[in-house]
């Protein structure tokens, strides 16, 4: 089945986690390590819910969602920024009409799952 | 006619399943500002419907807000409502970076009787609503935020509870109780819809 969950992170260990977590789950998921590579499987035509890193070395996870936005590659998915900052302060200010939720790490296996499920409820 | 605005963002779509789980129809009207891509906004409406006994539209230019209605607004246009009621789509620079904002819909409203309005504020980045939650105290509006614990990000609760306009803050529970009180629930057969305009 075609991934429609697409999780972007440079800690090779969150990639494995939620790639696991979500594979027991049995929800089809893809992994890349840093915003070009989110952005070039996008340009690939991917659509669906993107789980992505805020604090990532070159292109920082607000960037990746800029360059989504400026590229027109909203429509189609949904952005859960998955990180550690607990305040994310202004940071995500400019992008936050497109930023629909936002998991804190270390995330709850069962948590991530529900919210995963929930949000690609909305892209059905 | 009793109207409460919503004003929720990033978190939103799961705290708004938790205040409108099994939620009745009010005799209120209800208008949700949730900042969101504009191609979910269907999706918003339907599960919405599917949750409560409220009758959920997006809302379109001309729409009347009826009692036991709720109007959704639609991504990138900012909502008014005209004398409390008819609502004004209109284009326009993002306000709080945010096309709709909240603080447009609240700030877009006129004096209505005692106890008839309420604002509130739930989770969500930056300050949208804020403003307009303060303003719609100095209307006489009953002024609710989403507490600290239960906000994915408190960024907006936190900035109307700053404006000193915040009568209480609770979890999304409480003030579902808290509208379902003031908003009188009443028992319909079945759903009717709100006229569009």
């Amino acid at each position: 089945m075609e991934p429609k969950v697409l999780v972007v992170d440079d800690d090779p260990a969150v990639l494995y986690t939620v790639e696991v977590v979500l594979d027991e789950a049995e929800v089809p998921v893809s992994t890349v390590p840093s915003g070009p590579d989110c952005l070039d499987r996008l340009e690939k035509g991917f659509r669906g819910l993107i789980l992505l890193d805020i604090m990532m070395p070159g292109m920082d996870g607000c960037q990746t969602v800029r360059e989504m936005a400026e590229r027109g590659w909203i429509d189609g998915n949904l952005v859960c920024m998955l990180t550690a900052v607990t305040d994310p302060a202004g940071a995500l200010d400019p992008v936050k009409d497109v930023v629909v939720e936002y998991v804190q790490k270390p995330f709850q296996p069962d948590e991530l799952v529900r919210t995963v499920r929930e949000y690609l409820a909305y892209l059905a | 006619m009793k109207l409460a605005v919503i004003a929720v963002s990033t978190g939103g779509p799961r705290t708004l399943g938790r205040l409108f789980r099994a939620f009745p129809r009010l005799e209120a009207g209800i208008v949700l500002v949730q900042h969101m891509p504009r191609f979910i906004a269907e999706a918003v409406v339907r599960t919405l419907n599917a949750a409560t006994e409220m009758d959920v539209l997006l809302a379109e230019h001309g729409s009347e807000l009826q009692p036991g209605g709720m109007l959704v607004a639609p991504g990138e246009r900012h909502l008014r409502l005209e004398n409390n009621r008819r609502v004004r789509l209109s284009d326009g620079p993002k306000v709080n970076y945010v096309k709709p904002s909240a603080d447009v819909t609240m700030m877009s409203l006129t004096d209505a009787p005692k106890d008839e309005l309420a604002a509130i504020v739930l989770t969500g980045l930056g300050a949208d609503g804020a403003k307009g939650a303060a303003y719609m105290k100095t209307l006489g509006a009953t002024v609710l935020a989403q507490d600290r614990d239960s906000s994915v990000i408190y960024g907006m609760p936190k900035a109307a509870v700053d404006t000193g306009a915040v009568d209480r803050s609770g979890p999304p529970e409480t003030i579902r109780d808290w509208l379902i009180r003031w908003g009188r629930s009443v028992k319909r057969a079945s759903k009717r819809r709100p006229c569009r305009g």
